[in-house]
């Protein structure tokens, strides 16, 4: 279990991360969000020692020392290979670093190459690939080696949506194994689906912090979605009613002040009126981000 | 250290791969071979050489005296005209001729190009040798008068190192300062090539995911290096 606590770091004058906690037990998700320039890559830099700072990180109870730097896997922000090497040359030698051997890469790596469905063979030179297969090849180094904490800077950035289901369902196969993944990202469709907490950054402070579920409750159930024929304009005139978007053709969003509203605008709804569907939720993690962040 | 000896390896082997170190491989010997074909060219062509005509038997100047002079000359040319036709074909640097006019020596070079100093010097001293024969033989003094005209200043060199040793060493050191100054550029080439590629990716990071920067650093140096 990755466990952080009053984590900062300051760049000169400047405040970048400020008594961050959170902790990661092993074979669970955590997203971090945040705008940029959050502090989300100096956070995971911080976890993986590149800068110094102030807190305590402890894997597994422990301080992370160079002994740790094998159980770890990281995907940069920034994708980067090094162009004039293969595949098969790029993978040995960062899997060597992790210290597998030459052997057990060469057998593990076909059969990643294949789970990843990278297009592409072993011999092919780097910068010979696309971009979205140098990226899959690029995750097979940080996982190869079977990693204990995963770390991932913006792994879905730049991938086409099936690429996003093959590197999502790879993430939850990585969870089921047993470790500990941290990741960020930008698309809160992505951040939902896989998480099991999430922290949002605002400003260097962890400003939400907790389970994906206890954090939306906590907001309420301020969403109202309707579907029935009616005029955009009646809904704005509800009370409680803060905005209304319609999402698609027939059917609006309305976020409203407090739940306990919900059954009042019901009635006034449904009074002789039909309605296909009206369903009272919590605010999703997009609008929790544009709230908060 | 596995890891480091890892980086070194890797690197080594990139490196070897690289067109800056086949340059470092292949370019000493490619000077060598330019420098002993220039040397070659140098001694086998005859655009060089100054003919020397002999136009009497008895000539002031002939080409064993100035071979002994150290001026590259050939006798093989008998007449101007065969000469003047190889100046003109830029076979020969030019041609000399000397004559006895009047008790006095008289030499005249034809050329392409002026004769440095050196060789300028060893032309008057036989032909100065030759019109102090004249000289005496026109003076008619006797063989003691010639004795004392002819006397002259003692002058000695000592040398504590033989000069064979002193060219050895020298060309020893102007061999060590071209290396030095081949493997500090290759060197710092190649260097300044790895840190601008690394520089603009993030490769950097996913190997100091891994290991510590010093003992990548201490890696990378070494590997370039060997």
């Amino acid at each position: 279990m990755l466990k952080i606590d009053h984590l900062s770091k300051s760049f000169g004058a400047k405040k970048v991360l400020s008594d961050v906690n959170f902790e990661v037990p092993n074979g669970k998700i955590l997203g971090i969000i945040g705008k940029n320039g959050a502090g989300k890559t100096t956070t995971f830099h911080s976890i993986l020692n590149f800068i110094t700072f102030t807190g305590t990180i402890l894997w597994n109870g422990e301080p992370l020392t160079e002994k740790d730097y094998d159980q770890i896997g990281y995907l940069p922000e920034e994708r980067s290979l090094i162009q004039k090497l293969t595949v098969k040359e790029q993978v040995r030698y960062l899997a060597n670093l992790k210290n597998m051997s030459t052997k057990e890469i060469y057998q593990k790596l076909p059969v990643w190459m294949d789970k990843l469905k990278v297009k592409g063979n072993l011999n092919d030179k780097i910068s010979s690939l696309s971009k979205g297969n140098q990226q899959k090849v690029q995750l097979i180094c940080t996982l190869i080696h079977q990693p204990s904490l995963i770390i991932l800077d913006e792994p879905f950035s730049g991938l086409d949506p099936i690429n996003v289901d093959i590197l999502r369902n790879t993430i939850l196969e990585e969870k089921k194994r047993g470790a500990a993944i941290i990741f960020s990202d930008h698309d809160m469709n992505n951040v939902e689906s896989l998480c099991d907490s999430i922290v949002l950054l605002k400003d260097g402070y962890a400003v939400i912090n907790g389970n994906l579920h206890d954090v939306r409750s906590s907001f309420g159930n301020t969403n109202i979605f309707v579907e029935a024929e009616l005029a955009i304009s009646r809904l704005k005139e509800l009370p409680h009613v803060l905005s209304v978007i319609e999402e698609k053709d027939g059917l609006y969003k309305l976020t409203i002040s407090d739940e306990k509203y919900g059954p009042e605008i019901f009635d006034q709804l449904t009074h002789g009126q039909y309605i296909k569907v009206f369903a009272q939720q919590p605010p999703t993690l997009t609008d929790i981000f544009k709230k908060e962040a | 250290m596995k890891k480091t000896f890892i980086v070194l390896k890797e690197n080594y082997l990139r490196q070897i791969k690289s067109w800056s170190f086949i340059t470092l491989v292949l370019a000493p010997f490619a000077f060598f071979m330019a420098g002993i074909s220039y040397l070659e060219a140098k001694n086998s062509s005859d655009n060089d050489q100054i003919a020397v005509i002999r136009q009497v038997k008895k000539a002031p100047l002939n080409s064993y005296e100035l071979k002994k002079q150290g001026i590259d000359v050939t006798s093989k040319y008998a007449n101007i005209t065969a000469a003047k036709k190889a100046l003109k074909k830029d076979k020969i640097r030019g041609y000399l001729t000397a004559k006895t006019e009047s008790s006095q020596v008289k030499v005249t070079y034809v050329g392409s190009s002026n004769l440095d100093n050196s060789e300028k010097q060893g032309i008057n001293n036989i032909a100065g040798k030759y019109q102090q024969i004249l000289n005496i033989r026109q003076s008619r003094i006797n063989d003691k008068q010639l004795k004392v005209l002819t006397r002259k200043p003692s002058f000695k060199q000592k040398i504590q190192n033989s000069s064979h040793a002193s060219s050895i060493k020298e060309i020893s050191t102007m061999i060590l300062i071209f290396v030095m100054y081949f493997i500090l550029t290759t060197y710092a080439s190649i260097t300044a090539q790895e840190i601008a590629s690394e520089k603009g990716s993030k490769i950097m990071e996913i190997i100091f995911s891994s290991m510590k920067a010093i003992r990548y650093f201490y890696g990378k140096i070494l590997a370039v290096f060997f």
